[in-house]
């Protein structure tokens, strides 16, 4: 007991110590998953509706691009981004994206596959007679979209959006093989520098655990209240 | 700035280990995928069950590791398990690691899978005389892994993407055979392409095949 206790204050003595390397890990992680979520719902939100509506081309070339992002894993779009995608923008301007930046388009390449097959599922589970309701009563195009089926559809969509926000934060560890500093990375040189590497490890799993179902259970907050009517 | 030229020698050269690679990472995932479904299916049982000491433990395993990062879990497993007199090789690490992080999905998905099943399936089965055991095994585990059997294709699926993962504890699938290809050639738009769409072509083929497999496999009505 006096063992655990002693090892136990080691170790919050440590954290103090690396406290300023694991805070600037926790913004870097927040700063990548908040833009890869916002960049990911913007461009999923816009292929969906181009699935829906677009015309026979661009439906199909924005499921092509959707099949072959859900195929590739999120490791490898990650590295195909840092090594592939970089080059081709080196050669076209000469400019070097960062590791950081390069983390965020390939994450948001990831979410926004995911947005817009939800996107399109809630808009086409809707009934048709739906939107031949509002034609009936002579709304246009627009006012139909805006008024009958986006509220609907985003009630259907934001339970599953916000998971897709849980995993693109699980998808910030791997930003750390790209060489980011994020979170995991401060957690792992924080062990290694303190050489206490368990209860470290431990540490990164809570920290990760409530900020993910912190998002979980958020999203079942918003499910219910949407789900009331 | 000289222009790209592209090789796609280097890939040909090294096809077999590219290949290997690919059948390393679909290996690693039917293992995990064995161990995920007994974590699974165990931990759906149990969280089924009356008794409170069964429901309580599962219910933490679940929510514990269906929210953590796949990444973290594996360096645990390959960097901080050795320390404490736990050994395990690359390979073994990520299977373990995929395994339990599948069990926690497939549990979910099991105990959904349970639920539909309506009362009066188990019931009949106890009227015809079968103990417990017996319903639980020829009667409601069919029904249960028919109803789970999409649910369980697509963690199949997630999961030999997630084998990509095991790249950084350098085991030599896929993406960490195109990584070192990349760097050593500096091919890297042929080395990437190449893994991009072996990926996607792999990831295709499983769809299809399950789809097949959930075709001849559906309660007939």
């Amino acid at each position: 007991m006096t063992e655990l206790l002693s090892s136990l204050t080691e170790f919050l003595v440590a954290v103090r110590g690396a406290q300023p390397l694991l805070l600037s890990g926790l913004v870097k992680t927040a700063e990548a998953a908040i833009l890869a979520i916002l960049l990911g719902t913007a461009f999923g939100l816009i292929f969906g509706l181009m699935l829906v509506y677009g015309g026979k081309i661009l439906r199909l070339a924005v499921k092509i691009y959707v099949d072959v992002a859900r195929g590739i894993p999120g490791l490898v779009k990650i590295f195909t981004v840092y090594y592939l995608v970089n080059q081709l923008v080196i050669e076209a301007t000469g400019y070097r994206m960062s590791a950081m930046l390069c983390g965020i388009i390939a994450l948001a390449i990831h979410a926004s596959a995911q947005i817009a097959e939800m996107t399109r599922g809630a808009i086409q589970a809707l009934p048709r007679g739906q939107s031949e309701a509002g034609k009936a009563i002579g709304l246009t195009f627009g006012q139909i979209q805006f008024n009958v089926i986006f509220p609907q559809a985003i009630r259907q969509i934001l339970p599953t959006w916000v998971t897709s926000a849980g995993e693109v934060v699980k998808g910030t560890t791997l930003l750390s093989l790209i060489s980011v500093p994020e979170f995991f990375v401060a957690i792992k040189e924080a062990a290694a520098r303190e050489y206490i590497f368990f209860s470290f490890y431990l540490f990164a799993m809570l920290v990760y655990f409530v900020i993910i179902y912190g998002i979980e259970l958020f999203g079942r907050h918003l499910e219910a209240r949407f789900n009331k009517y | 700035m000289e222009s790209y030229h592209f090789n796609w020698n280097v890939i040909w050269r090294d096809w077999d280990a590219l290949l290997g690679g690919l059948a390393l990472g679909l290996e690693v995932a039917v293992y995990s995928l064995a161990i995920g479904m007994i974590i699974g299916q165990s931990c759906a049982f149990m969280m089924t069950a009356k008794s409170r000491l069964l429901r309580v433990p599962s219910r933490v395993y679940v929510t514990f590791l269906r929210n953590q990062p796949p990444l973290l879990l594996l360096f645990f497993a390959y960097f901080v398990l050795p320390r404490m007199g736990i050994r395990l090789g690359r390979e073994e690490s990520v299977i373990l690691t995929l395994g339990l992080y599948a069990g926690a999905q497939l549990a979910e998905v099991f105990r959904g899978a349970l639920v539909n099943i309506p009362r009066g399936i188990a019931e009949a089965g106890k009227s015809i005389g079968l103990t417990t055991f017996r319903v639980n095994l020829l009667v409601i585990l069919p029904i249960m892994f028919r109803n789970a059997l999409p649910a369980l294709g697509n963690t199949f699926i997630s999961l030999f993407k997630d084998t990509s993962l095991a790249a950084g504890i350098a085991l030599a699938e896929l993406t960490w055979q195109t990584r070192r290809i990349s760097t050593e050639t500096f091919a890297v738009m042929e080395s990437w392409i190449t893994a991009c769409v072996l990926y996607v072509v792999t990831c295709t083929a499983i769809s299809y095949a399950l789809s097949y497999l959930e075709n001849k496999l559906r309660i007939p009505r």
